[in-house]
């Protein structure tokens, strides 16, 4: 019987790796490998290009993180982006933590060009944590840009981010609802601010109860 | 012996006279007696009603009158025979005087002769004796004799007093009586015969009449009760009529008199009047006239003849008539006068024929005259004639095209399309161009043959002309027709521009400008109308019939929305009319070029399919007057057209800041001009070769510096309406530049030596080249600021797409498992990233506002990432659906992540373009535009430089800068002939770069003429010829083909038309007419049953 | 040397007799040739209309002028004309004030032929269709009487001239059964109008478009306006 069931196993696993899509993510993964690895050399725009690249092999989920880090790379001042695509390469390799501290680190330090360089770093960093489950540091974070980096272009995605993570905690809601107000009185063309609206209507009901 | 004294005579004879008067009073008093008796008598026969006619009786008085006078006489003389014999007077005077008997006798005896042998004196003695004897009246003398006439003459008095009184007593007691009686007296005969009638009176006796006319004949018969006519025809026998006779006349009526005719009238008493005779008569008639029309060579007209009835004769002038005719008898003249006195003519005649030539010499209407021989008029006269001379127009001529001053193409041949016309024919055209008062004039002339109308398509070919930008030609064309005066008709002077950049630069604000106030206009037309339109909105509720006031307004709507699309249609046109110009005109503006082409695609951007697709349905539903359908294809434009006007405005934005930015364009090429002039100025000033010269040289360039001031406050003005600040202080500081060069440039017109005068100019070109650096450095920080909002829309656009893409990728995951009423309610989410989709639309739209480039494919993506999550929202409400929510959602993703990249990877295109820009490496294509805009600056600073009369050092400092420049190009075209990439197009590279290489070397050589402009001019033709061509092989855009026979071809299968194709309906509606009578609401339900009569069989709606 | 050049012939002939008119006279039939902007060469084929409107004379006896008129949609004289012509290679473009004059003309009894010289056709379409957005262009059946009126034309329009290779068609606007607008599309009709020596065409090729252009003219002339 176990017999049977490994050759079942073995002939289920036989064909993913020889199905389509078990290719596809196979190849997939190696692109991104080799992105990553490119960042690793310092080539920064190659690799931001074979990130991008890369995406176009993975199903849509997994293609957006690609493309979130690739467009961070995008957005930072070119004195940045070292210290993102150490981040990214750190990250990718399982040191989350690492790559979260170099990003704030990077923050704190004088040489940020300009406060939304900051937010952005500092809302990478929060993703990142996030991927890795670290939810209070992602909480913590997402607060830090949400106080502190009102006019950067990161701010609307943190106020999202941390009221949802406010509502569903079901702490600090006035706080949380204020944000949120706050976020659709300032960015109202922002394409986050309809959904800033329903956890805003969420808050509201759960404030209500 | 003599006889004695008549003594004894005298007293006898005056006896004798006593008797005889006594006879004659006696015969006087019977006669007188008889008369009153007959009178008497006669009154007592006439009786009361006056003598009868035909009685005697007054005859038979007349006669006892005359009876008793005559018997009266015979007794009067009976009685003076006896009375008066000499013997018994004799007697009665001895008798009376008492004298023996014989005495007396004797005594006459003696005194009428003395016998002989008595003496005379004894005989004398005697008779006066005697005499003395015979004393007494004559009555006494008398004696018997005058007693007897006495007598005589007492007893007729007796009578006459008795008979007298009878008669007047007659007369008084009847006088009416008397006077008829005694009035028959007078007439004795005629009352004897009977009553005398008056003759017969006849008219109109003898006559001419005209034949056939009728005719009456009146016979006046006084005193008859009928009379006859008697008359004789011609040819006929005699005829007699009986007529009565009323009011003394009798009327006989002829209806036709035909032939001549003698009649007279007759009366019953025998009166009988005159023969007359009616003669019929022929009028003098005027037959067979003929006119015959001759017209001038020149007019072409063939001649022309009339008969009978001339018509209103529109002759061109000059035109000989020849008349000719005939008459019914012989006439003695014949012509033609202007009816009120004035001109005439006069034929010949000849028997009853006339005729002659005339050339009328003035319009009016001519009145035939005619007399005949005997000089009567004709009874009836052809028609005047009615003459309208009609003069040889002047030619007339419209230059069609191209009707205005423009600007000549850069190959410097204008064609022209002028419609020539004459109402006879034209000799030739004639196209004058001349340079105000320059030499060069020429004239030439193009041959028409003759012909009334023509298009003449000439063509004005300047290119042999030394013309240079600046240059003015004046042209007008002029014709002459084929009259013998030649008349001519002369144009408008039109002028050709060869403009400078400069002109072609201001030209194109100048467009933009008037683009952006038709824009404004436009706008608030837009505004007004969303305004007014919203009572139609609100006042028609689905489900209710349109009113007859809404329909209305929803049509005026829909009109409105029609011309504001019309309009900016008309407008893109012109942009693409503005584009073509700028480059038929030699600027090569890249920069100007993308911005007309860009603006062009926002104006047809704005006529979107959509919003024309609703008017279109619109207008279907309300000419069905299908209600419902009508007010929901209202809404639904009302959303389009608000819409349109938002991008109205947008494009208003845009056009403003392309405004401003040609403006900057100009306006510092304009300071970078004359900051070299200024520079060739002062080396000029330094030489002091003609200080006259350039004093007013250095006015002049100073006036130019004050109005490129003027223009450098104003795009100040409009760079800070823009809310553009950092260009506004450049364009601040380039205006304090200008006016500081301005000061050393009047510095430089007072100082006292060359030198001076030349530091000072100097001074004044730096100064003007700081402003035009300085512009240059705010319109590049404007484009870099562009360029940066650019690419920051664009990582907005990527960042949004990608934090959507995580938000529903986190839906995604709840969706798995989730059970129906969780689907539900996850649709709001859902609903939230579709809002959230179109938010990123418009504001890519707001970021790319003012940005030359556009991202369709970045706004195609957002709209597919739009439409997936609506599908998900949809697939999340539906049971069952395929696809699933969850493998939607991940459709959704994937078509946001593909939105990141592309919108990533337009950012970094914008961010390549832009270091490219920078680093000079451009396309082929746009290499070769801005090699042309170099040649084309080359072109005007040689354009500038010659006519400044430079002396020589100055100019070679010049020339040796342009020949730098100049070299700068050949050297770019070598490199680029020899790229080994190059295309086909690019085989005269190598020509074009010796060419610049040769011209290089004239200007090295200090050889500035119009030759080296001509060679530079040709230069940049090519240059541009070279870009366009590698533009047309981009755009693959077709040419002017030639024509190829036809080859061969299959034809497809067409479908018969149906009523719908040829616009007929199967069941015509009824009029018009009818359909006004009808209430609108019959109206409504009469055109809905025709409506649904014509629908297509099988069509349900 | 000589400074100015004449390029394009006056292709007019003298008038042979008295009887033909100048161009637009009162009451002169003749074709007018429509004047457009957009910047397409509405005067080309100048030979074209006189060669036809001599066709018609010649083999009809109608009385037209020997030369055409020119006008643009908002002169006055337009309603003289009942037969409008226009052509060209390149853009046609009308303003709102001129759509509106030419479709009250062609609904109140004028004619439009409009002959694609090649590059005509996409902005003519849309003018046609922003001046009848109502009433679409329709190809017209070779059984249409327009192909059968002097001449017979079994298979419709013929093709005087290669554009595309594709064949020839000829669309119509028609209102309450009237064409109003003929467009004759990948043939030229036009050229084949020509003078002999412009095109160097062959004379059955020639002969076919007057002969097509004499069946336009009196099918235009003659409809009743409904």
């Amino acid at each position: 019987m176990r017999m049977r069931h490994a050759v079942i196993g073995g002939l289920l696993a036989l064909a993913y790796v020889l199905s389509p899509s078990a290719h596809a993510a196979l190849a997939g993964q190696e692109s991104v490998d080799m992105a990553v690895q490119i960042l690793a050399e310092g080539r920064l725009d190659d690799g931001r290009q074979a990130l991008v690249e890369a995406a176009t092999a993975l199903p849509p989920v997994e293609a957006t993180r690609l493309l979130r880090m690739a467009q961070t790379l995008a957005a930072l001042h070119p004195g940045m982006r070292p210290t993102a695509a150490r981040a990214i390469v750190l990250a990718h390799r399982g040191s989350v933590d690492r790559a979260t501290d170099a990003l704030v680190e990077a923050v704190e330090a004088a040489d940020v060009a300009e406060p939304g360089q900051g937010a952005a770093l500092l809302v990478f960093a929060a993703r990142l944590a996030e991927t890795a489950d670290q939810h209070e540091r992602s909480e913590a974070l997402y607060t830090r840009v949400v106080e502190g980096h009102r006019e950067s272009a990161s701010w609307p995605e943190a106020v999202l981010a941390l009221s949802e993570r406010r509502l569903a905690a079901e702490r600090d809601l006035s706080s949380a609802a204020t944000d949120l107000e706050d976020l659709i009185v300032e960015r109202p063309t922002h394409p986050l601010v309809p959904t800033a609206r329903l956890v805003l209507q969420r808050l509201q009901e759960a404030i209500g109860r | 012996m003599s006889p004695a004294p008549r003594a004894v005579s005298r007293i006898v004879d005056t006896v004798r006279g006593y008797v005889n008067s006594r006879a004659r009073l006696g015969l006087a008093a019977w006669v007188a007696a008889a008369v009153a008796v007959v009178l008497a008598l006669a009154w007592i026969l006439v009786g009361s009603e006056g003598w009868r006619a035909g009685t005697p009786l007054p005859l038979l008085l007349d006669l006892l009158i005359v009876l008793a006078l005559v018997q009266a006489w015979r007794e009067l003389a009976s009685r003076r025979e006896r009375w008066l014999a000499e013997r018994l007077v004799s007697r009665s005077v001895e008798r009376a005087a008492g004298l023996p008997r014989g005495t007396v006798l004797e005594s006459l005896e003696l005194e009428r002769a003395v016998p002989k042998g008595t003496s005379a004196g004894l005989a004398n003695l005697a008779v006066q004796q005697t005499a003395a004897g015979l004393t007494g009246s004559p009555s006494h003398l008398a004696g018997q004799s005058g007693r007897l006439a006495e007598g005589w003459a007492r007893s007729g008095l007796k009578a006459l007093a008795v008979t007298a009184p009878l008669t007047l007593l007659a007369l008084g007691l009847a006088p009416e009586r008397a006077a008829q009686a005694w009035a028959g007296l007078l007439r004795p005969v005629q009352l004897l015969a009977g009553e005398v009638l008056p003759p017969l009176e006849v008219m109109p006796g003898s006559v001419e009449v005209a034949r056939g006319t009728p005719v009456e004949i009146d016979v006046v018969a006084v005193g008859r009760e009928e009379v006859t006519l008697h008359w004789r025809a011609v040819g006929d026998v005699p005829r007699s009529r009986v007529g009565a006779v009323e009011n003394e006349q009798a009327r006989f009526p002829f209806p036709s008199v035909d032939v001549a005719m003698d009649y007279w009238a007759q009366a019953p008493d025998g009166a009988v009047s005159d023969v007359f005779t009616l003669a019929p008569a022929d009028p003098l008639l005027v037959t067979d006239v003929q006119v015959s029309l001759t017209f001038p060579p020149h007019t072409g007209r063939t001649a022309e003849e009339y008969r009978g009835v001339v018509p209103r004769l529109a002759i061109p002038f000059g035109t000989r008539l020849r008349i000719v005719g005939r008459a019914s008898r012989p006439l003695g003249s014949a012509g033609l006068e202007e009816a009120g006195g004035g001109t005439s003519a006069r034929f010949d005649v000849s028997g009853p024929s006339f005729g002659g030539d005339w050339t009328p010499r003035r319009s009016a209407l001519y009145e035939w005259t005619f007399l005949d021989a005997r000089g009567e008029r004709p009874g009836v006269v052809p028609a005047p004639l009615d003459v309208v001379l009609v003069p040889d127009a002047f030619p007339s001529l419209r230059v069609l095209y191209p009707a205005r001053d423009t600007v000549i193409p850069i190959t410097r041949r204008q064609p022209l399309v002028v419609d020539v016309r004459d109402d006879y024919g034209l000799d030739r055209l004639e196209v004058e161009a001349f340079r105000g008062d320059g030499p060069e004039r020429t004239v030439q002339p193009l041959s028409l043959g003759g012909v009334p109308a023509a298009i003449a398509r000439p063509l004005l070919d300047l290119s042999q002309w030394s013309l240079v930008p600046g240059d003015s030609v004046l042209y007008r064309v002029r014709l002459i027709d084929n009259s013998p005066a030649g008349q001519t008709t002369q144009s408008d002077v039109h002028i050709l521009r060869v403009p400078t950049v400069s002109d072609l630069r201001r030209d194109a604000q100048a467009e933009l400008e008037d683009a952006v106030r038709r824009l404004e206009e436009l706008a608030d037309r837009a505004r007004q109308e969303a305004e007014g339109a919203r009572p139609t909105d609100a006042s028609n509720r689905a489900g209710d019939p349109m009113e007859f006031g809404d329909r209305e307004q929803a049509r005026t709507s829909l009109d409105r929305q029609r011309e504001m699309s019309r309009e900016v249609e008309e407008l893109s046109a012109e942009l693409e009319r503005l584009a073509a110009a700028m480059q038929d005109g030699g600027l090569a503006d890249q920069d100007l070029q993308k911005d007309l082409q860009e603006l062009q695609e926002l104006l047809n951007e704005m006529n979107s399919d959509d919003l024309v697709q609703q008017m279109q349905d619109l207008e279907e539903s309300l000419s069905e007057e299908d209600a419902r359908r009508a007010m929901e294809e209202l809404r639904q434009m009302m959303e389009n057209q608000e819409e349109f006007r938002q991008m109205l405005e947008e494009s208003l934005e845009r056009f403003r800041r392309a405004a401003v930015e040609q403006d900057f364009r100009a306006t510092r090429e304009e300071a970078e001009e004359l900051a070299r002039r200024e520079r060739a100025l002062a080396e000029a000033l330094r030489e002091q070769d003609n200080p006259e010269l350039r004093n007013r040289q250095q006015a002049a360039l100073e006036a130019e510096a004050e109005t490129l001031q003027q223009r450098m406050e104003r795009l100040q003005d409009n760079l800070g309406e823009l809310g553009e600040q950092v260009a506004q202080r450049s364009a601040q500081e380039a205006s304090t530049s200008t006016e500081q060069a301005r000061q050393s440039m009047r510095e430089a017109s007072e100082a006292q030596s060359g030198e001076q005068a030349g530091e000072r100019a100097e001074q004044a070109a730096d100064q003007l080249q700081q402003a035009a650096e300085a512009l240059e450095q705010a319109q590049d920080r404007m484009a870099e600021e562009l360029t940066k909002q650019v690419q920051a829309a664009l990582q907005q656009t990527a960042e949004g797409a990608l934090a959507l893409a995580e938000r529903q990728a986190e839906l995604r995951d709840q969706m798995r498992g989730a059970t129906r009423e969780e689907m539900a309610d996850l649709r709001s989410d859902q609903a939230a990233v579709t809002e959230g989709a179109r938010n990123m639309s418009r504001n890519l739209e707001e970021g790319l506002r003012f940005s030359p480039m556009d991202a369709p494919g970045v706004s195609e993506l957002i709209d597919d990432a739009q439409a997936e999550s609506e599908r998900t929202a949809e697939a999340l409400g539906r049971r069952g659906s395929n696809p699933s929510p969850a493998a939607s959602a991940d459709r959704t993703v994937h078509a946001l992540n593909r939105l990141a990249m592309s919108a990533m990877n337009a950012a970094d295109q914008v961010a390549q373009a832009s270091a490219q820009q920078q680093a000079g490496g451009e396309q082929s294509q746009e290499q070769m535009d801005q090699l042309a805009e170099q040649q084309a600056d080359l072109m005007n600073q040689s354009a500038q430089m010659m006519p400044m009369q430079l002396s020589q050092q100055a100019m070679a400092q010049q020339m040796q800068q342009m020949a730098q420049g100049q070299q700068a190009v050949a050297s770019d075209l070598g490199e680029m002939s020899n790229d080994p990439g190059g295309e086909q197009s690019m085989a005269d590279m190598e020509a074009m770069a010796q060419e610049a290489q040769a011209i290089a070397e004239l200007l090295a050589g200090g050889r500035l003429d119009r030759e080296t402009l001509e060679r530079q001019e040709r230069l940049f033709h090519r240059l541009l010829e070279a870009g366009r061509s590698l533009e047309r092989e981009e755009d693959e855009e077709s040419e002017e083909r030639q024509s190829e026979a036809p080859g061969e071809f299959e034809r497809g299968q067409i479908s018969p038309l149906t009523d719908a194709d040829l616009g007929r309906a199967r069941f015509p509606l009824p009029s018009a007419a009818f359909l006004a009578r009808l209430t609108p609401g019959e109206r409504r339900l009469v055109l809905q049953y025709f409506e649904r009569l014509n629908r297509p069989p099988g069509e349900i709606r | 040397m000589q400074l100015l050049t004449v390029l394009a012939v006056i292709a007019v002939q003298a008038p042979s007799s008295g009887s033909d008119a100048p161009a637009g006279a009162e009451g002169t039939l003749t074709i007018a040739r429509l004047q457009y902007d957009g910047g397409g060469d509405w005067y080309a084929n100048p030979s074209s209309l006189p060669n036809l409107l001599r066709a018609v004379r010649d083999r009809t006896g109608l009385p037209v002028a020997t030369r055409e008129a020119v006008v643009k949609p908002l002169d006055a004289s337009l309603r003289n004309h009942p037969y409008l012509y226009m052509t060209g290679h390149g853009n046609v473009r009308f303003t709102v004030a001129e759509r509106a004059a030419l479709r009250d003309y062609l609904l109140t009894g004028g004619f439009l032929h409009a002959d694609d010289n090649y590059g005509l056709d996409e902005s003519f379409r849309e003018e046609m269709a922003a001046i009848f957005p109502d009433r679409p262009l329709v190809e017209l059946p070779p059984d249409h009487p327009v192909f059968h009126g002097v001449y017979d034309f079994p298979e419709g329009i013929p093709k005087i001239h290669e554009h595309d290779g594709n064949p020839p068609q000829a669309f119509g606007i028609f209102d309450r059964g009237r064409l109003v607008v003929f467009y004759s599309y990948e043939s030229d009709l036009g050229d084949g109008w020509e003078d002999v020596d412009v095109h160097e065409d062959a004379e059955d090729i020639r002969e076919q478009a007057l002969r097509m252009g004499v069946n336009l003219f009196l099918h235009a002339i003659g409809q009743r306006v409904p």
